[in-house]
């Protein structure tokens, strides 16, 4: 039953990436939202699945010659990740409202490449050995570098494009260079055997390994300093681009990060890994934050604030302690639920208002009382505030960092959550509350079909975040299966 | 469900369903809602005969990790009560008060999802779960400041009110935290922290770090100096938001955490100290302020401030009783005075400024000036009002601890205190009027009604209060009011406490109105007062600076270190170097990848150097 499954959430976007060149191209937007729609309850049925059992593994031969097999295997932490790609692609589709009448974002083929995106994003999740988890994971980089090139919002798309993948490009590589070196001089490609494979490299050789998975990942992750490609990518990618950019691809640069970096290699050199990594996420989390808090445009302004959101991650995995490293594998689920959120905010703000900038804007609760309602509950969960879901692993994550027993460091990321709160709200102050702005009396709150997927994401934050018990045993249950040696 | 439970979840329940009421209009919005507050508050009175030592356990909230338990002893029933009785008088007063508003559902919404989090925050026993509360109270404050969210001075006083107190927290989460894994095994369980603390298991570093983080987040919640700034803004916020959060409960809840760790820290060098001082600074210095502000709800939000600063020098001079009967005494004569300013505002259509009110309201709203009057005798500790004996015991344990300054500080500001609350009655009730006033109507007067005959004789309930506090194993000493006459009669404090009230009206009969004096005497000093001593600007440079930070410093590393000048700079150099690299690679992609080489070299040295 699994495997069958397994097959069809790979098969079944790709087979309708390819559908949607044959639909009648009014009806492609709602044939793509309901194969990820589809896609997304798969992946929950097989979260079901797997609830608790051993990891779920299914493989064909491949390339014979090497012993390579194609193979996937899911595990918790696989099946967070899936879901969370899945459901927020599903709800980007679907939110994409008419009334953006983009004619670029109507043709076909934008969703066709939504579809690879979205299959590339659960291939990286279920891929069981290293070579192929390195090729969705260049997989992920075409259909976006696509979407960026062809339906970017600006006119110098091109170059944004381009450096977008070049950087995420250079990420892949160095993780390429470590797996080829597990691959050449042990012959290992399972990910499972990685720890075995790794237990008795000399400390040296670990060291420049571990860099080269952190760093690779790092990319992605838009830790400083390699975050220039992540504002301009996420002003010019298309709004349903974006929105599952930052929720789902953000959610497997966290997984990939802790499946190569915190599961396979030994205590001893993570702990050593623990206070430069932190460093770096004081950086990230800093310079996103008070970059985040800086921009006028809105679309910036959120993609600076998924850099700062980053550095709780790398914050949790840096701690090397199971309750950060939990709660970074918890933030793909609420970073992914606040950050959605508030991109279908300001894409509801940027079609109403036809503003781009937080200047031309203000007082928009008067008009708009329900995205006020959401983006009040996006901006409070990222954060941390409860009773929202952002608290839930922002606290685990703090939690880690201060088993480390180094108070500079807990301040700073606790301090981090004050900095947050400031241009989080800020943002709210300035957008709806204060006086209307002009010509506000013109502006309607949108239907009801825009406004469903916001609600269901910010019921999904109430929830998580009232009722944690459930997610905390899918994460928890999730991390256990993988035998962290911390 | 036991009572424990119940009062915990009756306004979460409440809060949850107040949606469906949208369908019932208004007046099922607000029946619902004082449905659920006087139930909560019943719930709560049956909670105080159950009062004793130790905890009861309620639900599991995080598996392992968080479990709901209730402390039941005095400390946390009695502001359970509190909340939930002055929450549920407050609910009814808002029915007229708030009748003309047209987003109510969000009033009450807030409303009870407040008092559930302050009872949440008085009862829990579980360090992480009172954090969440804290959190809660806070969100609900925010929100309610920012009610009338049209007005930029409401949604900026919100924001305010959010980060200061969020300033404090992050002191108060690294207490937790460092509390939690000092604990072997892990634990945020209070009872078992304390037991750990008395055994001496805990190192002195941590209980250092514990103690003075959970101080500043008491201070923000508490609105203490230097963190006060945000509650005179908070005024913004409905009146009876002013009375129920920032007057009689949440701004208690810095006090309550103070009392409730006092047993456990108070042997961390120089905490107590702390504690006393800047409760005994606050009271003096926001006093001052007071003095000139011509606002009346910030008036009275000062006066919160100060006595709240009361509170935690009697914490610090180790009298949790005068801690407590203070918080409980200045609940009802603060939520009095609250909402009788409040119906004078609602009937001079929102003026609040006190010399444009006019004065004489008192001929005309009999009702409530004489409420008023009740209040601002209790306020200002004139003998017999339930306010004289509790400031007057703070005063006492102040000078019994042996610290002269905090003692002399809160001397001061009691005269402070009488001059301002006079001040204060004098310009809004005191002389004539041509304005058509009248009392408000019957719901509105049973709440405050209920205060004022409460700040008459609350007092008289010492015996009461401290015989349970007693008896559920704080460490206060069971008085009843024999004792208490007795006690005040004869110590040190009567005098200073009287002659401070004696000082206080002779300035007030020759001056009558603070403000306008100061203003004539000393213009310089009157100045410096209404800027608030210069501490706002603090914060506002802080918070603008670091905008300008990114808008400048780390834009320009984005723009010229990263994009520029390393992207492109050095790529112009390997194009330089050769026409056939320009062939080869096109120069976007070159600019990007130099930028990137250069980027990795910098971070693998970092790596090297620290790993």
């Amino acid at each position: 039953m699994a495997d069958t499954i397994m097959g069809l959430i790979l098969l079944i976007p790709i087979i309708g990436a390819l559908g949607v060149l044959f639909v009648n191209p009014s009806r492609v937007r709602a044939f793509s939202g309901g194969t990820a729609a589809v896609v997304t309850v798969l992946s929950l049925w097989l979260t079901f699945l797997q609830w608790g059992n051993a990891p779920i593994e299914v493989s064909w031969p491949w390339i014979e010659g090497l012993g390579i097999d194609f193979s996937f295997r899911i595990d918790g932490l696989s099946t967070i990740a899936m879901v969370a790609a899945s459901a927020l692609t599903a709800l980007a589709i679907a939110f994409m409202p008419h009334e953006y009448k983009s004619k670029e974002v109507e043709q076909p083929s934008f969703y066709g490449w939504m579809m690879v995106f979205l299959a590339a994003m659960n291939g990286v999740a279920m891929a069981a050995n290293t070579i192929q988890f390195y090729l969705f994971w260049e997989a992920l980089l075409i259909p976006s570098t696509a979407m960026l090139a062809f339906w970017g919002d600006r006119e110098d798309r091109g170059k944004i494009a381009l450096k977008y993948f070049v950087y995420t490009h250079v990420g892949a590589v160095l993780i390429l260079l470590a797996i080829l070196w597990v691959f050449t001089v042990k012959g290992v490609t399972d990910i499972y055997a990685f720890r075995e494979a790794l237990a008795d490299v000399d400390p040296s050789i670990l060291k420049v390994l571990v860099w080269l998975f952190v760093l690779g990942f790092g990319f992605k992750l838009a830790m400083f300093p390699f975050h220039s490609w992540l504002p301009d990518t996420y002003e010019a990618a298309p709004l349903p681009a974006a929105i599952a950019m930052s929720g789902g691809m953000m959610g497997v640069g966290i997984y990939g990060i802790i499946r190569f970096v915190f599961t396979p290699f030994p205590v001893e050199i993570i702990s050593q890994l623990s206070v430069p990594i932190m460093t770096f996420a004081l950086i990230t989390l800093y310079y996103g934050g008070i970059m985040a808090f800086a921009q006028k445009n809105l679309r910036r302004f959120l993609a600076y604030s998924s850099m700062s959101q980053m550095g709780y991650v790398l914050f949790g995995i840096g701690s090397a302690h199971g309750l950060g490293i939990g709660g970074a594998a918890f933030h793909i689920i609420n970073h992914g639920v606040a950050k959605v959120l508030l991109f279908m905010v300001v894409a509801v703000i940027i079609y109403t208002t036809g503003k781009k900038s937080i200047d031309e804007i203000s007082g928009l609760c008067t008009r708009m009382p329900v995205t006020a309602f959401c983006a009040s509950v996006g901006a409070l969960s990222l954060c941390g505030c409860p009773p929202l879901s952002g608290f839930q692993s922002e606290w685990m994550i703090f939690a880690g960092v201060a088993s480390s027993g180094n108070t500079l460091f807990t301040v700073v990321a606790i301090a981090g959550a004050v900095l947050t709160s400031a241009y989080a709200l800020s943002f709210v102050r300035y957008a709806f509350f204060g006086r209307p702005m002009q010509g506000a009396e013109n502006i309607r709150e949108v239907p009801l079909r825009i406004l469903a997927p916001m609600l269901i994401l910010a019921l999904a934050a109430i929830i998580v975040g009232v009722w944690p018990a459930p997610f905390v045993e899918w994460v928890s249950g999730a991390l256990g299966s993988l035998q962290l040696g911390i | 469900m036991n009572s424990y439970a119940w009062v915990v979840a009756l306004p979460f329940i409440g809060t949850a369903l107040m949606p469906l009421m949208k369908l019932g209009g208004k007046r099922a919005e607000s029946f619902f809602a004082n449905l659920i507050c006087f139930g909560t508050a019943v719930f709560a009175l049956t909670l105080i005969p159950t009062i004793r030592e130790g905890e009861v356990a309620i639900v599991e909230w995080i598996p392992g990790l968080v479990k709901f338990t209730a402390f039941t002893d005095g400390l946390s029933i009695f502001l359970t009560t509190v909340a939930a009785c002055i929450g549920a008088l407050i609910a009814l007063y808002s029915v007229e008060y708030m009748n003309e508003e047209k987003d109510l559902l969000r009033y009450w919404a807030m409303f009870t999802l407040f008092v559930g989090g302050m009872i949440g925050l008085a009862l829990t026993a579980n360090l992480l779960m009172l954090y969440v509360f804290w959190e809660v109270v806070g969100l609900t404050s925010y929100a309610l400041i920012g009610y009338y969210y049209n007005d930029p001075k409401a949604a900026r006083a919100g924001l305010k009110a959010f980060l200061t107190t969020r300033l404090g927290d992050v002191g108060l989460l690294v207490g937790i935290l460092a509390l939690y894994f000092s604990m072997e095994p892990h634990t945020f369980n209070f009872l078992e922290i304390a037991e750990a603390i008395e055994a001496g298991e805990i190192s002195g570093n941590i209980l250092a770090i514990a103690a003075f983080g959970m101080l500043l987040g008491a201070m923000g919640k508490s609105a203490q100096a230097p963190l006060h700034v945000w509650l005179a803004d908070a005024m913004e916020a409905p009146t009876t938001i002013s009375a129920l959060i920032h007057a009689a409960t949440m701004v208690n809840a810095g006090v309550y955490l103070m009392a409730r760790t006092y047993p456990i820290f108070h042997t961390v060098p120089g905490w107590a100290n702390t504690v006393l001082l800047v409760g005994a600074i606050t009271a003096f210095l926001t006093a001052t302020l007071a003095l000139v502000e011509p606002d009346l709800k910030r008036v009275l939000a000062y006066s919160t401030v100060s006595q709240l600063g009361y509170m935690f020098a009697a914490v610090g001079a180790g009298s949790i009783f005068a801690a407590k009967f203070h918080l409980i005494n200045h609940a009802l004569f603060k939520a009095l005075l609250f909402l009788c300013a409040g119906a004078v505002i609602h009937h001079l259509h929102g003026v609040r400024n006190m010399y444009e009110m006019g004065g004489g309201v008192g001929r005309q709203m009999k009702f409530t000036g004489t409420c008023y009057l009740i209040g601002t005798l209790s306020l200002a500790g004139i003998p017999i009002f339930n306010g004289f004996w509790s400031k007057d015991l703070v005063i006492g344990a102040t000078l019994e601890a042996g610290n002269v300054l905090g003692a002399a500080l809160l001397v001061l500001a009691a005269v402070l205190t009488v001059i301002y609350s006079f001040r204060a009655y004098y310009l809004v009730f005191c002389g004539t009027s041509d304005k058509h006033l009248h009392d408000p109507g019957v719901v509105m007067k049973i709440p405050l009604g209920l205060l004022a005959i409460g700040a008459l004789v609350s007092w008289l309930g010492v015996g009461f209060f401290s015989t349970k506090m007693h008896d559920s194993g704080l460490e206060v000493h069971a008085m009843s009011v024999g004792e208490l006459l007795h006690h005040t009669v004869t110590s040190v404090a009567l005098l200073l406490s009287l002659g401070a009230v004696a000082l206080g009206l002779l300035i007030y009969w020759s001056v009558k109105d603070s403000g306008k004096a100061l203003e004539k005497a000393a213009p310089t000093l009157a100045n410096i007062l209404k800027a608030g001593y210069g501490i706002e600007s603090i914060y506002l440079t802080v918070f603008y600076g670091t905008r300008e930070i990114g808008k400048s410093i780390l834009s320009a590393i984005d723009e010229y270190v990263l994009e520029k000048g390393i992207n492109q700079g050095l790529a112009s150099l390997s194009l330089g170097a050769g026409k056939a690299g320009k062939v080869m690679h096109p120069g976007d992609v070159s600019y990007n990848v130099v930028g990137i080489i250069t980027g990795m070299l910098l971070v693998l040295i970092v790596m090297f150097l620290a790993v």
